[in-house]
């Protein structure tokens, strides 16, 4: 017994430092965990924001979600960064306000999302890799209000993902979801973080625009044309952020999507001449 | 008949039935001494030799049986029964 | 609690030493001790069906009492029928409920009645399939008179919801687990560094092999609803899903039996390297070996001796109906009774050309025939494993169809068709090399296939055993996908 504890005991101990070595390597040089084939799904995310940090060398950035990414991708540009819907309004806010940091001539962002990935709740199964591993690190603790990090800690364990190592760990993840159907009005994280966003961009003087992304018309009716959520931005006083956001919303047949939000490829082009049309006129010259 | 006769009986019906002309049986051997004797084959055995000594076996009279020998000293008790 | 948890991974090590430490001064606290921790592991996931288990252990155990305390067979064979009426009724009100009730109202439509029969929004509680099968096999046995009744419910209690093999199997005999409940346990090194290596194996098989191949064939097998995959990529996801279930399920017993011997218990093997097999039949026996023999003991034998008089017919009837019955158990759905369905017939096949089999064995070179053999047998496998994984039967054939379609044509224009391609070609080539870690697997697993389970390392240099272990586990951090993913198995 004695010598199977000491040996397990040894395996853990040298697994541990490995483990740990590892995980602070992988969160501080993505490159290179990238380089050695390294491509968990949280760390793909977790690459892509980290490039918030860097300087962008431009006046606009782009944010969304994956149906933005079509259009604006992050490959092609470094102020392209929407990267999906799943990191939900807090993962844009922290985007936004690491850009704001690294870049002083910052002057506009546009978050470019379909109103269901703006209503998004923390309660999913894509929560986990997309939002709560990438984006809860002790670096990022300050932008964590308490609702949301009551939300993330949900179950007691998750506190150890803050720390780098533990995000490594073949364990399955949290699985947040909570049986209700997706939202059509914004949850309470996303109003609470579209909040914060616009009082951040106010303070920083940056113009900040929301634009709706290509949208299903089976949902048009769905939602009776966004009646509850139009209220419900009226009565939460977000009117000024959401201008032109529903008047603009162009809607596409079932069959014109691959999936979901994303269009087919031969429409790509059209929207995203439709959008930076739109934002011309949204985005005030100075 | 005595447990031999029955036993070089069965000899001939293993070989038959398993298709198998180097079965060697004693009393001792069991299923797993037999390479082609599985659950199927077993079933097959007990109709061949139902048949041939026109009796009836029950299904928990098959379960008990753990080897050759004590199956063929079933069989002579069931003969004697029948007489 | 699933095995892959953050959750287990601490629970694991406080109940070992709990376990050794604390409770083993005598059999009882140990035993107690050993149901409160299953209870605790399911209750994890919910409490509530935890009374399913207690209903199904407390009748089984006074049911077991009753049939040894009278010699009258009629009346013994009443509370056998008893126990059939509480586990299997459990087992298809949650589990075949809705599907009984779907089928016979479209039935009823069918012969021109109104019908409109409701069904009830049920949840599939984890696992009964399986602790129903253990408890039934505890009363059959005691009925059969191989095993006394026992009068220690602790110890039953425990039997039945043991943790490692709660949820999904391996399912143990109550002849052969319970007893290993009635004496104390000793800790014995050489089986627990076997069991670390197994709970090793296991978690790579699942985590980086099963769950790295789901990505693919849960796209592939989703995309194709829309009509848009070509036949090349429909056949690679097939057999990508043969590969995934294989890693998945004998990776789960893997686990199971790796820690069932951490607490000194020894369950029996689950699987015994099927993907080896030359026949459909040979498959069966070392496929899921748990479940397989649990029909072939309680279902085909019997069935076999009903049916003894009826000449060719007295064993394709039993043989077809058993694996009817084991693709069903599997889950309500057509896909699964036809599933089932196929194999029965397969090996009717084989039973009947055994002898033209042999013949032909005599005339053919050794290594020819193992590989013909194999071919077919995995051919076959490959073509009802999409059936297995099919949403529905319609789904099912046009796969089947499409594969056949269009096999060489490799459309490009079709938009998923490429997205899949490329995405593929991405993982082969970009590090992430899948297709070099099945390899990896499954040479490993041909090294050690003479033992109980595929990475029996027994290295003379022991340094050489730890540079495999810490090997495994890298690869496992770096290769493997975390992604929310049940074990497949905890849907049966």
């Amino acid at each position: 017994m004695k010598r199977f504890l000491v040996r397990i005991s040894i395996f853990f101990t040298v697994g541990f430092f490995l483990l740990y070595g590892i995980g602070e390597l992988f969160l501080r040089y993505p490159v290179f965990a990238e380089k050695i084939g390294y491509s968990e799904s949280w760390f793909r995310v977790y690459k892509i924001a980290s490039r918030s940090k860097e300087d962008i060398n431009s006046e606009i950035l782009y944010l969304g979600d994956s149906g933005a990414g079509q259009m604006f991708p992050y490959t092609e540009q470094k102020h392209y960064l929407p990267i999906n819907g799943a990191i939900l309004i807090p993962g844009q806010y922290i985007l936004a306000s690491n850009a704001i940091k690294s870049n002083p001539n910052l002057k506009s962002i546009v978050l470019i999302a379909n109103p269901l990935s703006i209503a998004a709740k923390f309660e999913d199964s894509f929560t986990c890799n997309n939002f709560v591993k990438p984006f809860y690190t002790k670096e990022n603790l300050p932008h964590f209000s308490d609702l949301l990090l009551k939300k993330v800690t949900i179950k007691p364990v998750t506190k150890f993902y803050k720390y780098g190592f533990v995000k490594l760990l073949p364990f399955s993840d949290i699985d947040y979801f909570n049986q209700q159907p997706e939202l059509t009005i914004l949850s309470d994280i996303s109003l609470e973080y579209t909040r914060k966003l616009v009082a951040l961009c106010k303070k920083n003087n940056i113009n900040l625009t929301i634009h709706s992304g290509a949208v299903d018309i089976k949902y048009k009716e769905k939602t009776n044309d966004w009646t509850e959520m139009k209220a419900q931005i009226k009565k939460e006083g977000l009117t000024e952020v959401f201008r032109g956001f529903f008047e603009n919303m162009k809607y596409y047949e079932s069959n014109q999507f691959i999936t979901g939000q994303h269009l087919r490829k031969e429409y790509l082009a059209d929207f995203k001449a439709y959008i930076l049309q739109n934002q011309k006129q949204l985005v005030p010259k100075n | 008949m005595t447990v031999q006769d029955v036993l070089s009986q069965f000899n001939e019906i293993f070989i038959d039935v398993l298709d198998d002309e180097d079965i060697k049986l004693n009393l001792e051997t069991t299923a797993d001494d037999v390479e082609e004797w599985d659950s199927l084959s077993h079933i097959q055995l007990i109709v061949a030799i139902e048949n041939k000594y026109d009796i009836r076996f029950t299904a928990s009279e098959m379960e008990s049986y753990r080897n050759v020998g004590e199956m063929c000293n079933g069989i002579l008790n069931k003969l004697a029964a029948k007489v | 609690m699933l095995f892959n948890s953050l959750e287990f991974f601490l629970f694991l090590p406080i109940v070992f030493l709990l376990y050794w430490f604390i409770v083993n001064r005598n059999l009882k606290l140990q035993n107690t001790f050993v149901l409160a921790a299953s209870y605790f592991f399911y209750g994890w996931w919910d409490w509530r069906f935890l009374s399913l288990i207690f209903l199904s252990t407390i009748s089984d155990f006074i049911l077991g009492i009753l049939i040894g305390k009278t010699d009258d067979q009629k009346i013994q064979k009443r509370y056998l029928y008893l126990s059939f009426v509480v586990n299997l009724g459990i087992l298809i009100f949650f589990k075949y409920f809705n599907f009984f009730i779907e089928e016979f109202s479209r039935l009823s439509e069918a012969i021109g009645l109104n019908a409109n029969y409701s069904t009830l929004s049920i949840i599939l509680p984890i696992g009964i399939s399986f602790y129903t099968f253990q408890t039934l096999s505890y009363t059959i046995d005691v009925y059969k008179k191989q095993l006394a009744p026992t009068n220690d419910f602790i110890s039953f209690a425990a039997f039945v919801s043991f943790f490692p093999q709660l949820v999904a199997g391996p399912v143990e005999r109550a002849s052969t687990l319970l007893p290993q409940f009635l004496k104390k346990r000793q800790f014995d090194y050489t089986k627990s560094v076997e069991g670390c290596q197994q709970i090793l194996w296991g978690f790579f098989k699942k985590i980086v092999i099963a769950d790295n191949c789901a990505l693919f064939v849960n796209d592939i097998f989703g995309y194709y609803e829309y009509g848009e995959v070509s036949g090349l990529i429909l056949l690679i996801g097939a057999v990508l899903f043969v590969i995934q279930i294989y890693a998945d399920f004998s990776g789960y017993s893997d686990i199971a039996i790796g820690v069932a011997k951490l607490f000194g218990f020894q369950l029996m093997q689950n699987f015994n390297f099927p993907y080896h097999a030359t026949s459909t039949t040979e498959i069966w026996r070392k496929w899921h070996i748990s479940i397989s023999s649990w029909f072939r003991d309680y279902l085909n034998k019997p069935l076999f001796f009903y049916f003894r008089h009826w000449g060719n017919y007295g064993l394709i009837i039993p043989l077809i109906l058993t694996f009817t019955i084991i693709g069903f158990w599997h889950g309500a759905n057509w896909t699964f009774i036809v599933y089932g369905l196929i194999h029965g017939i397969v090996m009717s096949i084989e039973l009947f050309s055994k002898k033209t089999r042999k013949k032909i064995r005599k005339k053919i070179p050794k290594w020819l025939n193992s590989s013909m053999g194999w071919l077919i047998t995995m051919f076959i496998w490959v073509f009802t494993c999409i059936i297995f994984r099919a949403e529905n039967m319609t789904l099912a054939v046009n796969y089947i169809a499409a594969i056949f379609d269009n096999l060489f044509v490799l459309d490009m224009t079709q938009v998923t068709s490429r997205i899949i391609f490329q995405s593929l070609l991405i993982t082969l080539t970009k590090g992430k090399v899948l297709f070099l870690l099945i390899l990896f697997m499954f040479v490993i697993e041909w090294i050690y296939r003479k033992y109980t389970y595929g990475f029996k390392l027994n290295f003379k240099i022991p340094f050489l055993n730890w540079v495999f272990y810490y090997s495994i586990l890298l690869l496992i951090i770096l290769f493997g996908e975390f992604s929310q993913q049940e074990f497949i198995y905890f849907q049966f």
